[in-house]
């Protein structure tokens, strides 16, 4: 088992070291929070939230670690095939699972760095300010949110490795998630057939978790309810990517038809 | 045989493609259609063969990358597919060209990477980089990020990295692919201290010389078939009463081809495209003597050389897989 | 031009199209280039709907709309000289004796047709979705204001693809140039709130004065006015044209000068 978190880490270290080096991943990280805290920022200002650069803050954060795991995770396989490293990290007695799992890990590590930039961002140079009512829901919160985006990240890596045609709808997630997720704007406001869409995806939950703990839990009923649903979904991602990577590394080897090696 | 690492028996792998695009049709293709091979502890084995003859399928194979169709395949003892996870702490493989590592990183980090991949502890782990970064002529340049090494020493790299769990067995897919002159004559040095060192290599290569050097058995692999498996003594020797000759000419038709096939002794006739002129490769029995009659057929040729020799590998090779080179 | 010059220039603007975007199947170029660009304007809508607290999105559809040229006239005419790049062709394109400008034009000519369909496609379905009517306008005018926004968006296309010649980051720059545009070109929220060093930028970005002028329109506003801004537009459009094409021939200079061509 410690050898299993030892590789985790050490490939975790790896992808963060690798993808600072990758101007898109830079991009991602670094401009693309300031530019939507500030879009974010001055279309809020009309919504008459007296909290509104909370919801900036964090909307930013999370659309940006979205888009993170985007170019990322789901393209980490692809670029490894890329550059030829997939079949000597194949071959190693380390699980393929737990070498995804660590550079899905580094990437939503840095992708956790867009929240500080888009509050710095906003408090610097637009002059707001925010309040977060339970700091310990909210650690809570962002806690299980990390873990729930990581299932997620393992379950699109499976997927658009397996599937050539689905490799093609990583560069078309962006939007729907932050439509669905109600990332910015509650899902309520969507045509009610979408809604089972919404509840599906794990961001739904997160966002409404955290949104929670910044207001103020009014009691811990529908907290406790939330991060039921939360921690659900996220082991049912975490299974069933597990089962894909079964499919995963038959395919590869019997068939020969995934060319991942 | 008792003492063999690697056991392959009656090995066939299919692939599974479709072709056409309106109207898809499964087509298998034949990679390995039954080939069988044993190599012993501490043998340079070397897989000699035309594209697509199933080199790399083997490798692929007995590296556990890719499970068989059907026919065994034992490294150490255990099944290559279904046990793999015995086999891969014992092995490594090195493929030729510049992928394969991180370029972004430096030397070192790529190297202590892979050797987390491998669970080697950090005592161990730091002294055998050095080691390795020495062996391979890196250690001034390993904490550079890999992206400004040259060819070379990407390939050295490579090396390295492909010994970090000091494998017992070794498979180096033309490792030599690419590099100049003096370059392969160093990696062919590193094989060969690795050999000293009593582990087994299992070598492609499309350069014949190479093979000669390095391997003590050879085994030319044709379409999914073993066609010969012997020493490069004895696979020259098979070849004995066979000569050579080769002739430089501009321009050549098959017309004038078939014609030169057609004289009596010759065995095989090969062409080799240079840049301005082809080089007839002609195999033939050394009872005969062809010369003036192949001159007579490219009478109207202009020739540039004619050269008598006697047989060396690459001829044993080209009567094998017929021609192609 | 003559006749053979015509079909020359349509042969290379369509080869150069293909080259980008030639991987692409039917399948994914919906994805990309319908499918995508539909999100995207549905989420800028929706989130002014719930942050505007508004029903009527027009200005929204119509700016967002206008923004989906990017994916063409910034990524893909920024592109034009980076597959050189990659290709090893660039060096030739350089010492070629051919007007280096021509070789920009005939390669961005079809991104222009290509994105005049992305906007439209917006526009069509944002109107659907959003209840956005089109009737009590003038739409030879709204067209055309469509059309000097997408010109004055490939010039400044144009000038990001002349950087092409000298680095090797055009994705990166191609990124910040997209958001940046959304962000401070006032599709999404009014230009005037910005503080006056950044609305500075905002009027030196294209697209900014065609959505106020499209807005407008829409609004019944004065013909006058928005005559004037689609002039100013398309003068954007020039200027940022003339800046790629000096970068150009200056660059070439320096390079010839220098010889560092090999750096290319």
């Amino acid at each position: 088992m410690i050898t299993v978190l030892e590789t985790i880490y050490s490939t975790a270290k790896l992808q963060m070291k690798e993808a600072v080096t990758r101007p898109t991943f830079r991009f991602c990280l670094l401009i693309q929070p300031i530019i939507y805290s500030l879009i974010t920022y001055k279309m809020f200002i009309n919504s008459g939230h007296d909290n509104f650069v909370a919801y900036t803050v964090l909307g930013t954060g999370i659309l940006t670690l979205w888009s993170c795991i985007c170019f990322s995770s789901a393209g980490d396989i692809e670029r490894e095939r890329y550059m030829g490293t997939l079949q000597v990290i194949y071959n190693t007695p380390t699980n393929f699972k737990v070498i995804i799992l660590g550079k899905i890990l580094g990437n939503t590590m840095l992708g956790l760095l867009p929240f500080f930039i888009s509050f710095a961002f906003v408090r610097l140079f637009l002059g707001g300010d925010m309040y977060i009512k339970d700091p310990m829901a909210f650690g809570i919160s962002m806690i299980i949110t990390i873990a729930s985006f990581m299932g997620i990240s393992m379950l699109f890596a499976a997927v658009f490795t397996l599937s050539r045609s689905s490799r093609i709808l990583m560069n078309c997630i962006e939007y729907p998630v932050f439509i669905l997720c109600g990332i910015l704007f509650p899902i309520e406001i969507l045509p009610k057939w979408t809604i089972p869409l919404s509840y599906i995806l794990s961001p739904t939950w997160a966002v409404k978790l955290l949104r929670l703990s910044v207001e103020g839990l009014e009691g811990n009923d529908i907290f406790c309810k939330y991060f039921g649903i939360l921690t659900t979904i996220t082991i049912i991602y975490f299974i069933l990517s597990n089962i894909l990577f079964k499919i995963i590394d038959n395919k590869t080897r019997i068939k020969a038809t995934l060319g991942v090696v | 045989m008792k003492d063999s690492v690697i056991c392959v028996e009656n090995l066939y792998r299919d692939y599974e493609t479709t072709k056409g695009w309106l109207n898809k049709k499964k087509v298998i293709v034949k990679a390995l259609a039954g080939i069988s091979f044993e190599v012993k502890k501490g043998e340079i084995f070397g897989l000699l063969g035309p594209n697509g003859a199933g080199k790399t399928t083997t490798i692929k194979i007995l590296s556990t990358l890719l499970a068989p169709t059907s026919g065994e395949s034992r490294v150490l003892g255990y099944k290559t597919f279904g046990e793999e996870n015995m086999i891969r702490q014992h092995i490594n493989f090195i493929f030729g060209g510049e992928l394969g590592v991180y370029r972004r990183l430096s030397g070192r980090d790529n190297l202590v990477y892979f050797s987390n991949l491998y669970k080697i502890r950090k005592n161990i782990r730091d002294k055998r980089i050095d080691e390795l970064l020495e062996l391979v002529g890196l250690s001034e340049k390993g904490d550079l990020k890999v992206e400004t090494y040259s060819k070379g020493m990407i390939q050295r790299l490579q090396i390295a990295r492909g010994l970090i769990n000091d494998p017992e067995i070794i498979y180096l897919d033309e490792p030599t692919i690419g590099l100049d002159p003096i370059g392969a004559r160093e990696l062919r040095d590193i094989i060969k201290e690795l050999s000293l060192r009593r582990k087994t290599i299992l070598l492609t290569t499309h350069y014949m010389h190479e093979a000669d050097e390095l391997c003590d058995r050879i085994a030319i692999i044709n379409k999914g078939k073993i066609v010969a498996l012997d020493t490069p003594v004895n696979l020259k020797k098979q070849n004995r009463i066979t000569s050579v000759l080769e002739i430089n000419v501009l321009g050549i038709y098959d017309k004038e081809l078939e014609e030169i096939k057609k004289i009596e002794g010759v065995e095989t006739v090969a062409v080799k495209k240079n840049d301005q002129w082809q080089l007839i490769l002609i195999q033939f029995k050394n009872t005969h003597n062809i010369t003036q009659n192949v001159l007579n057929v490219l009478k109207n040729n202009t020739v540039i050389s004619v050269n008598e020799r006697g047989a060396l590998l690459e001829d044993a090779y080209v009567r094998l897989v017929g021609g192609s080179i | 031009m003559s006749f053979e010059g015509i079909e020359r220039f349509f042969v290379q603007s369509w080869l150069s199209f293909k080259a980008l975007f030639g991987w692409i199947e039917p399948k994914t170029y919906f994805f990309v280039k319908v499918l995508n660009p539909i999100f995207q304007l549905l989420f800028f809508c929706l989130l002014a709907k719930y942050s505007f607290k508004t029903n009527d999105l027009t200005p929204w559809v119509i700016g967002n709309s206008f923004l989906l040229c990017i994916y063409n006239s910034i990524f893909g005419i920024g592109h034009v000289f980076v597959m050189d790049r990659y290709a090893g062709t660039l060096k030739m394109i350089i010492a070629a004796p051919f007007n280096k400008f021509l070789t920009f034009f005939q390669r961005g000519f079809v991104h222009i047709i290509d994105s005049l369909s992305t906007v439209a496609i917006g526009l069509i379905i944002g109107s659907i979705v959003f209840n956005v009517s089109f009737s009590n306008i003038s739409i030879p005018i709204f067209i055309i204001i469509a059309l000097v926004a997408m010109f004055s968006v490939a010039g400044l296309g144009l000038l990001l693809g002349s950087f092409g010649l000298v680095t090797s980051s055009m994705n990166f720059i191609a990124n910040i140039v997209s958001m940046i545009l959304i962000a401070l070109t006032g599709a999404n929220f009014p230009i005037e709130t910005l503080p006056n060093s950044i609305r500075i930028i905002s009027y030196c970005l294209p697209i900014t004065r065609s959505i106020k002028a499209a807005n407008l329109l829409m609004n019944g506003g004065s013909t006058q006015v928005i005559y004037s801004l689609i002039v100013k537009e398309i003068f954007v459009g020039i200027v940022y044209i003339a800046l790629g094409y000096m970068f150009i021939i200056i660059t070439e200079h320096i390079a010839k000068r220098k010889a560092t061509l090999e750096l290319y």
